[in-house]
């Protein structure tokens, strides 16, 4: 229960820096030092004991509800990468978020979003896990709309938010479910329970929530939309928080999981997210979409680990993934910042920037492609490696050749030289940019490579086991594929010539960018959805209507009785008369 | 427990009469004080059932009907108690904040009055007939409340609410007289009937079911007996609305529980009624989508939290009674909530259709907030009140209706998904200019405190009112 | 000891007070003192209402006359109609037009209502009867032209229900010689098609005068022709004495029928009920609507006595005095709104801003009609209903409530009339006799709404008093 102490100083900053509107300067020191004092916290939990407690929340008809926390190592781990990378961000924020009437705002969310993340990690129960769930999508929601002034960013967030409610409903619905077979909310105590109809449908609806937090497919368009948020905010959600939801839950529960055979859901899904993200990522020149395509790829291949049922390999992609995409996040946003927030990759130029901004680029490209030594290599090869199937395997290996492609054009294409005008503008913003928004990419550069030992430490420590020896024929196979994508985007991108894929193999670029396909499916449904209920709308009117007509009957009946009243006394006698006969046969009869 | 009842009615009556004495704000201020001391004395009464561990016994203050063994009884379970504290907070933010225009304070401060004490006494009362004779009193006041201070067309939507909310009234009516009619000893106490409900014969029972329901159902209100809500609440003011959401469809829900608790028979209708309230709750999330006014939105958000509440009252369950109590008491003060904030936002932008009113958040902060975090607490997100209700309904719903139970969990995300694209359509962006005609005061912000604090404050201590469903 | 010699003393009293209660209506037409016939009949009222609240609580049951009986029963109804009567004496001194002749007509209607109220014979009924309805057309002739148009009508049909009537006690006579109420022996009636008849002919007749479908047709142009204060008198007492009448010849002399005219009374009851509020409906002219909105409340009066057991009658009486009670001054505050030229539903827009108290007024009594707790309208239904579901008849209890579901219809149109906002309106000061008359008349439904435990308690002391007989 101690560890729960690891959320207070982030949710103390969050109300803060409410209370603290007024003086937006000192709210970002506040915020530094809260998720400072948050990983200190975090380091000890992760050295304290193990185990899980238990705190009643409510109690009814003679069963308890509460809240509870475990500190297992898995829970430990996403701890430590949850409270490591929040300091960088937020010192990262301190040099990219430069206006001050929005600094209460940005902090106190994102606060939230940590402690969340935080809390997500320490859960121990569907109750405590839901909680942090949900606080995740709705501050997520309000980060990605961070600036509702523009044009795109109030309809991300509501894709993001549409999407992420079917997910909190799936996951409502599924821990009910198992509470009323089995009433109990525990992880632990799931891993021990009896098979039944009710957990297989519950395991196939929270699979599915973690898919909508984890952008997979279907539910995956509203993750590259979410660029239009912030930086910092992309870095954070798509390295350690958010997306991580879904993927480290389905880690949590795979015993469950793998009990219901439900494990080809995820290869599938996984292997599916994973070319979906790669090819887009390829067609994209937008330089956050891009990383954010990268991710969703990066999350398939996590679930394609799980569903081996491989626990140590996906969550060695898993630590490694979040320093690396942390790492591009933070230079895709340099590279932004000194060419005045342009997008496009084609209209960004490196060339003025901070070597160290280059440098720190580059190893996070060659991480992400999977080069040796870095850790992406042993992330990725760790996955290939528990591949059992043909099939799968190789599409992992198109996966890889087709990442390593797209991350080089991303790094490669704004290489190239700026037109003279852009290069001053460049130099100049290069060097008022603040050094806030370089350092934490060194740190993280750094934990790039240092992360390669996590190979051989992180199964050991997570799961008693030793470490998986990936093979050499695998290295080398994996190797050779990266090796090709990367060299193809240097022909390609630096030596032939940079024009658009759009324009010299339009079919190809269709191809590459299907997830219009998909946006068009969600259109769809969207349509059907309002076509029904512009439907039922006016089956509503009309019976608004009718009833009103119904009832305006007894006025038309009033009015013909009425003609009764003629004023006349014989007519009234004649009733007098007719009254009386009808009473008399009524009576005689 | 009863002097606390009999205080608070007493309080009430007596700030009734001097609201209706004074004149303009001096009588909106005693209202204030008046519902205030109200909300108090529910908070102490609270406190003390929850210290004593027991409700006490229902003590009669006189009697009404001698002849028909009709006394003025009061009693509490744990029902009663919690709507209790919901009626009277909502009363007292809807007089402290909810005329936003300031105007007619004297006649919208005695008829808010009036109609909470026609709450409070209807969620006390241990007699149907009392039940009765407070449900009326709210509804005319309520009329009055819509008639008097509503906009251009209230014409229509009294007319509409007061056949409807009469047509319940006189089946109630009908519905009681036929329980008392037939109990052994005739008698209009709850618990009595509730006692030797099983001796009635089935078919009576049925009957008697039947015309109880479909007049809880009108007050609720449930497909097929909607109609009059949103009508209602596009010409009520914002008083009227809060109270209206808030409060008198509570009326309806509370009847429901009761009438589950009290006649065996409905065991044999649990099924149908889950249909309804689920096919209710699909049809009114689609009727909802495609409406402009920001009232009328609201106002099909109270039909569908209403039928996820019939979910769980239909369960028959511990859970589910207890959930749909909180979901009850989660739904008044949220709903009361967003009407605050779309009451704002009409008075600001004299305009309240999501099509032409944009960027609310440039001229008001408070209202946007309040509104999203009005969406939070209808959705269910955890550390509100509604999860806890939600929680509750579902486990209930899914152990007597097994997975098909959790079903009309699906009509909140349909729900949520609409009320986003509103919000961002009309407070959180900025596409056309928006220029306020007017600016909400510092009471108006006081009321979204307030009642932001009591729906996270149930939603985060749960255990302060489940704890009750255990004495 | 003492007892007997105090209701001797009582009901000497009695009939001398109401002795010169017509003697001093008689009188005035020749000193033409206003002032001075309006104090002494008030007083003599108000003696007489107390006289018989006295002969009341003592529970006397004596026979003067053989004519007249001196029960529970009458002696309930005769301070009822006194303490009424007082209402309408009141507003009718302020407005009728011709006060004095209006008090000599006055006295003979009100020797009508008494001799009805304590008849011992059919006779009595008869007379009592006519003795009511002939001052009753003059006095609407008062009123001018359009007056006499009324008078002439309720003359006729009068005249009508009255041949009706004395056929049928032809038809009775013959079997016992006898028209005292008591001995009035013609058995079961099966398959005795004059004594169908003649029952028939009671209903219709009586009918008649309670206003009942399809006998009751004059009673809007008679109610909107006639001055308000002769419309309240017809509605608020003619109308109850008809009542009066009806549980009197039925559930004294005719007890043994009951199977065959409870059934009658039954369609009646719901016909009434049904035209009444469908009706008023589409009703523009506010007085009219009252006529009818009077009609149907006949009709939920009649669910009592159709009922036909004592709880029943019990629940009519209750139902006579609070509709009674409303309805007098409803038309007292629609007759000075005439005078104001305020006439149809149009013209009562924005009441509430030119004269709150009359809009309060009116507001009060219509809910109290429509039966909104804890009005005294409501419990006087609830008796009703509860009394129809007692013996069993669900069905009547259900059209009963769904008419009332009905009339909030035409109620609330009046009430948002007076509750609308307009621009400019002229403020409007309220007559003194209206003002006393609606302050009672809130006072008495509000007050015998919240507390009906007497009223209940005297109204089932006169039902069974009258079933005692």
């Amino acid at each position: 229960m101690l560890a729960l102490f690891v959320i207070v100083p982030l949710v103390a900053a969050a109300l803060l820096s409410l209370a603290l509107g007024k003086k937006p300067k000192a709210i970002r020191w506040v915020a530094l030092s809260a998720s400072i004092l948050s990983l200190v916290i975090a380091i000890y939990v992760a050295m304290g004991p193990q185990g899980v407690s238990r705190l009643d929340w409510f109690s009814i008809a003679g069963y308890s509800f509460g809240i509870s926390i475990a500190t297992n190592p898995l829970n430990a781990f996403l701890l430590l990468i949850v409270a490591g990378i929040t300091p960088l961000i937020f010192a990262y924020s301190i040099g990219y978020l430069d206006t001050l009437s929005e600094q209460s705002r940005f902090y106190t969310e994102m606060c939230i979003f940590a402690a969340a993340m935080m809390l997500f990690a320490i859960s121990g129960n569907f109750i405590t896990m839901f909680i942090a769930w949900e606080m995740l999508g709705i501050t997520s929601y309000l980060l990605i709309g961070f600036w509702y002034w523009r044009e795109k960013a109030p309809v991300a967030a509501r894709k993001a938010i549409t999407t992420i409610l079917i997910g909190d409903i799936m996951m409502l619905m599924g821990m009910l479910l198992i509470w009323s077979t089995y009433h109990t909310f525990e992880f632990a105590a799931l891993a021990t329970v009896a098979d039944s109809q009710a957990l297989q449908v519950a395991m196939i609806l929270i699979t599915l929530a973690a898919f909508t937090k984890s952008a997979q497919f279907p539910f995956h368009e509203w993750l590259a939309d979410a660029m239009e948020g912030p930086t910092p905010v992309s870095a954070f959600l798509h390295s350690s928080t958010m997306v991580k939801a879904g993927v480290f839950l389905i880690a949590v529960l795979l015993p469950v999981i793998v009990a219901v055979h439900l494990q080809w859901l995820l290869i599938i899904v996984g292997i599916v997210t994973a070319l979906i993200g790669a090819t887009n990522a390829i067609a994209e020149r937008h330089i956050k979409r891009i990383l954010a395509y990268s991710t969703m790829e990066d999350m398939g291949l996590m679930f394609v680990a799980l569903g081996f049922n491989a626990i140590y390999a996906a969550m060695l992609l898993f630590l490694v993934q979040a320093f690396y995409k942390a790492l591009l996040f933070m230079d895709a946003g340099s590279i932004m910042r000194i060419n005045t927030d342009k997008e496009d990759i084609y209209n960004v130029y490196e060339s003025g920037a901070r070597k160290g901004v280059l440098i720190s680029a580059l190893i996070g490209s060659a991480s992400l492609a999977g080069i040796f030594p870095l850790s992406g290599f042993f992330g990725k090869a760790a996955v290939e490696s528990v591949a059992s199937n043909a099939v799968i395997y190789a599409l992992l290996l198109l996966v890889e050749i087709l990442s390593s492609f797209y991350i080089f054009r991303w790094l490669i294409i704004p290489s190239r030289k700026a037109p003279l005008e852009e290069d001053r503008e460049i130099v100049v913003n290069a060097k008022t940019m603040s050094k806030w928004m370089a350092a934490p990419a060194y740190i993280l550069a750094i934990a790039v490579v240092a992360s390669s030992l996590a190979y051989l430490y992180l199964p050991r420590y997570l799961l008693g086991l030793t470490y998986p020896v990936i093979s050499i024929t695998g290295s080398i196979v994996d190797t050779v594929v990266v090796l090709m994508g990367a060299l193809a985007a240097y022909y390609v991108y630096a030596k032939g010539n940079r024009s658009y894929l759009s324009s010299t193999h339009p079919t190809f670029h269709k191809i590459m960018l299907n997830s219009m396909a998909v946006n068009a499916v969600y259109v769809y449904i969207t349509k059907a959805v309002s076509l029904a209920a512009s439907a039922v709308g006016s089956i509503d009117y009309a019976f608004d209507k009718s009833i009103y007509a119904l009832s305006s009957m007894f006025v038309k009946i009033g009015d013909v009785l009425k003609k009764m009243e003629t004023g006349q006394t014989n007519t009234y006698v004649a009733a007098f008369i007719i009254g009386f006969v009808i009473l008399l046969l009524a009576v005689v009869l | 427990m009863l002097p606390f009842i009999g205080i608070m009615l007493a309080v009430l009556a007596l700030t009734l009469v001097a609201s209706a004495m004074l004149k303009g704000n001096a009588s909106r201020l005693a209202a204030i004080a008046g519902s205030a001391v109200a909300a108090v004395l529910a908070f102490a009464l609270l406190g003390t059932v929850l210290y004593t561990g027991s409700f006490g016994t229902g003590e009669s203050l006189a009697s009404y009907i001698p002849q028909l063994n009709v006394l003025l009884d009061f009693r509490l379970t744990a029902v009663s108690l919690v709507l209790i504290v919901m009626a009277s907070i909502v009363a007292f933010v809807t007089l402290l904040s909810g005329n936003v225009e300031m105007e007619r304070l004297r006649v919208s401060s005695s008829l808010v009055l009036l109609f909470e004490l026609a709450a409070i006494g209807l969620f006390s009362s241990a007699n149907l007939l009392l039940f009765f004779i407070f449900w009326d009193v709210g509804v005319v006041a309520l009329f009055f409340m819509i008639y008097m201070l509503g906009s251009a067309n209230r014409r229509h939507a009294a007319m509409k609410f007061l056949i409807y909310e009469l047509l319940a009234s006189l089946l109630l009516l009908l519905g009681i007289m036929m329980v008392y009619f037939y109990t052994p000893i005739h008698s209009f106490d709850i618990a009595y009937i509730t006692s030797v409900a099983s001796t009635v014969s089935k078919s009576t029972q049925g009957l008697i079911f039947f015309v109880l329901f479909i007049a809880f159902l009108i007050n609720m209100p449930v497909f097929p007996v909607h109609l009059w809500l949103p009508d209602a609440h596009t010409e009520a003011s914002t008083q009227g609305s809060m109270l209206l959401s808030g409060v008198l469809t509570k009326f309806g829900g509370y009847g429901m529980l009761l009438l589950f608790s009290m006649l065996p028979i409905a065991s044999a209708y649990m099924v149908p009624v889950m249909i309804l309230a689920a096919f209710s709750a699909f049809y009114s999330v689609l009727v909802l989508m495609v409406q402009h006014d920001i009232k009328r939105i609201v106002a099909y958000t109270t039909i569908v939290e209403m039928s996820i509440i019939l979910v769980g009252i239909a369960s028959l369950s511990a859970f589910g009674t207890a959930g749909a109590t909180y979901a009850m008491l989660a739904h008044g003060l949220t709903v009361a909530l967003m009407f605050l904030a779309a009451g704002s936002v009409g008075y600001m932008f004299a305009d309240r259709d999501i099509r032409s009113v944009s960027g609310v958040v440039r001229n008001t902060i408070s209202t946007t907030y309040a509104f999203l975090l009005g969406i939070f607490a209808t959705t269910g997100v955890p550390l509100t009140t509604a999860f806890i209700g939600d929680v509750l309904i579902f486990i209930g719903a899914i152990g007597a209706f097994g997975i098909y139970g959790a079903i009309p969990l699906a009509a909140l995300a349909l729900l949520g998904a609409f009320l986003y694209y509103v919000v961002n359509r009309s407070f959180l962006s900025v596409k056309r200019k928006s220029n306020a005609v007017a600016y909400i005061g510092r009471s108006q912000n006081a009321g979204y405190a307030i009642l932001l604090f009591f729906i996270l404050l149930f939603g985060i201590l749960p255990f302060v009112i489940l704890k009750l469903f255990g004495i | 000891m003492i007892m007997m010699i105090d209701e001797n003393m009582l009901q000497y009293a009695l009939f001398l007070a109401q002795g010169l209660l017509v003697a001093s209506g008689i009188f005035s037409v020749m000193h033409k003192n206003k002032k001075a016939q309006f104090a002494i009949s008030t007083i003599l009222l108000v003696a007489i209402a107390l006289t018989a609240s006295s002969l009341f609580a003592s529970d006397s049951s004596i026979v003067p006359f053989s004519a007249f009986r001196i029960s529970q029963f009458s002696m309930f109804f005769i301070s009822l109609f006194s303490i009424l009567l007082v209402l309408v004496n009141i507003i009718s001194y302020e407005y009728s037009q011709d006060y004095i002749s209006f008090s000599a007509l006055f006295g003979f209607t009100i020797a009508g209502m008494y001799v009805v109220t304590m008849a011992n014979s059919l006779i009595s009924v008869f007379l009592g009867i006519e003795l009511m309805a002939l001052p009753t057309a003059f006095m609407i002739m008062i009123n001018g032209k359009q007056g006499i148009e009324s008078a002439v009508k309720l003359f006729v049909m009068a005249a009508t229900a009255i041949a009706a009537f004395s056929f049928a006690l032809a038809l009775v006579f013959p079997f016992n010689a006898q028209l005292s109420l008591t001995a009035l022996h013609i058995g079961s009636g099966q398959g005795n098609y004059l004594v169908l008849l003649a029952v028939v002919l009671f209903v219709i007749s009586l009918a008649f005068e309670a206003s009942l479908f399809p006998f009751n047709l004059w009673v809007p142009d008679v109610y909107q022709g006639a001055q308000g204060n002769i419309t309240a008198m017809m509605s608020g007492i003619n109308k109850k004495v008809a009542f009066v009448a009806i549980m009197e010849v039925f559930f004294i002399a005719l007890v043994p029928l009951s199977s065959v005219f409870s059934q009658l009374f039954i369609a009646l009851a719901i016909a009434t009920m049904f035209y009444g509020n469908i009706v008023a409906l589409v009703q523009d002219n506010v007085k009219r609507l009252f006529a009818y909105s009077s009609i149907s409340q006949a009709g939920y009066i009649m669910i009592g006595i159709a009922v036909a057991t004592q709880y029943g009658i019990e629940a009519s009486i209750f139902q006579i005095v609070a509709h009674a009670l409303a309805i007098i001054a409803i038309f007292a505050v629609i007759l000075w709104l005439e005078e104001n030229n305020i006439k149809s539903l149009k013209d009562y827009t924005a009441l509430s801003r030119r004269n709150g108290f009359a809009a309060f007024t009116l507001t009060i009594l219509m809910l109290s009609l429509i039966g909104i707790p804890p009005l005294i309208g409501f419990v006087g239904k609830f008796l009703l209903f509860t009394s129809a579901i007692y013996s069993n008849l669900l069905f009547l209890a259900a059209i009963g409530i769904f008419n009332s579901f009905i009339s909030v219809y035409y109620y609330a149109k009046v009430i948002m009339a007076m509750y609308s906002k307009k621009e400019e309106v002229r403020s409007l000061r309220m007559g003194w006799s209206v003002s006393a008359v609606s302050v009672i008349s809130v006072i008495a439904v509000l007050v015998l709404g919240l507390v009906p435990q007497f009223l209940i308690a005297a109204a089932s002391q006169a039902s069974a008093a009258l079933l005692a007989i």
